[in-house]
């Protein structure tokens, strides 16, 4: 059988310059901003120390995945934002106000326990 | 009797005994271990039945066992013992306070909270017993306050 090299039979098969590269510019400068979001958060959460309990890496993660999840016009509503960064202030508080009344209550534990007579 | 143990042990008096037991029956509170610190605690109490420590260890094991009739007499008895200071006073009214909210009390359990708010009124306890009376109050547990 013969084959002729310049018959278009295989026309319909994709060349390389069609196949789809995946991540297109806007996901990729999300991807990074999310990461840096995520590295900042980090680093906040460790300048802050054991008071936050890291919630600078979780709040990187959130808004990480808060730019996964925006439209292909790269922008992040900034009353989502808000509203997350206000819901984290707010665990915040609630942690910090529950583990200053556990300290309190172990000092008074201790205390008691010091001022046992016989 | 406590300091016969604590003679045999090379402790100077009972004192030091009955410390160590406290801090002992605690740390298995903390560890997750009612049962052994519940044994201690009630050694403690036939050692030192005027020490406010062995029955408020008891209460808040009761609590955390979800035996609150049991743990509010346990509290109740602790403020009623000689040698409670002002700060393990509030401390006992604040227990008793928890253990009637759970028995849905909240009448009662706002008069205990008030109550440790005025005995330690510029402590550490009377400024937690504030606070939860707030958050209480916000979580509409408590009627809101005055």
């Amino acid at each position: 059988m013969k084959v002729n090299p310049e018959s278009d039979q295989l026309s319909s098969v994709p060349t390389h310059s069609d196949v789809n590269v995946g991540t297109t510019g806007n996901e990729k400068f999300r991807q990074v901003l999310g990461g840096a979001v995520n590295l900042a958060g980090q680093l906040a959460g460790t300048a802050a120390g054991g008071s936050t309990m890291g919630l600078g890496p979780m709040a990187g993660n959130l808004a990480s995945s808060l730019l996964t999840g925006t439209s292909d016009t790269g922008t992040v509503d900034p009353m989502q934002l808000l509203q997350i960064q206000e819901q984290l202030q707010q665990q915040s508080q609630v942690f910090n106000t529950m583990s200053k009344i556990s300290k309190t209550e172990h000092e008074t534990r201790m205390a008691a326990v010091r001022n046992m007579k016989e | 009797m406590a300091s016969k143990f604590s003679a045999l042990l090379g402790a100077k008096d009972g004192t030091v005994l009955l410390q160590y037991l406290a801090e002992a029956a605690y740390l298995w509170s903390y560890l997750g271990k009612p049962d052994e610190a519940k044994a201690i605690f009630e050694g403690l109490q036939l050692l030192a039945p005027a020490d406010p420590v062995a029955p408020l260890g008891l209460a808040e094991i009761y609590l955390s066992e979800g035996k609150f009739r049991e743990a509010d007499k346990a509290a109740e008895l602790a403020t009623k013992t000689e040698n409670a200071d002002r700060r393990t006073l509030a401390f006992a009214y604040k227990l008793r306070g928890r253990s009637l909210i759970q028995l849905n009390k909240a009448k009662d359990a706002e008069k205990f909270w008030q109550r440790a708010v005025e005995i330690d009124k510029d402590g550490p306890e009377g400024k937690s017993a504030t606070v939860l009376l707030a958050m209480a109050r916000e979580m509409g547990v408590l009627p809101p306050g005055a």
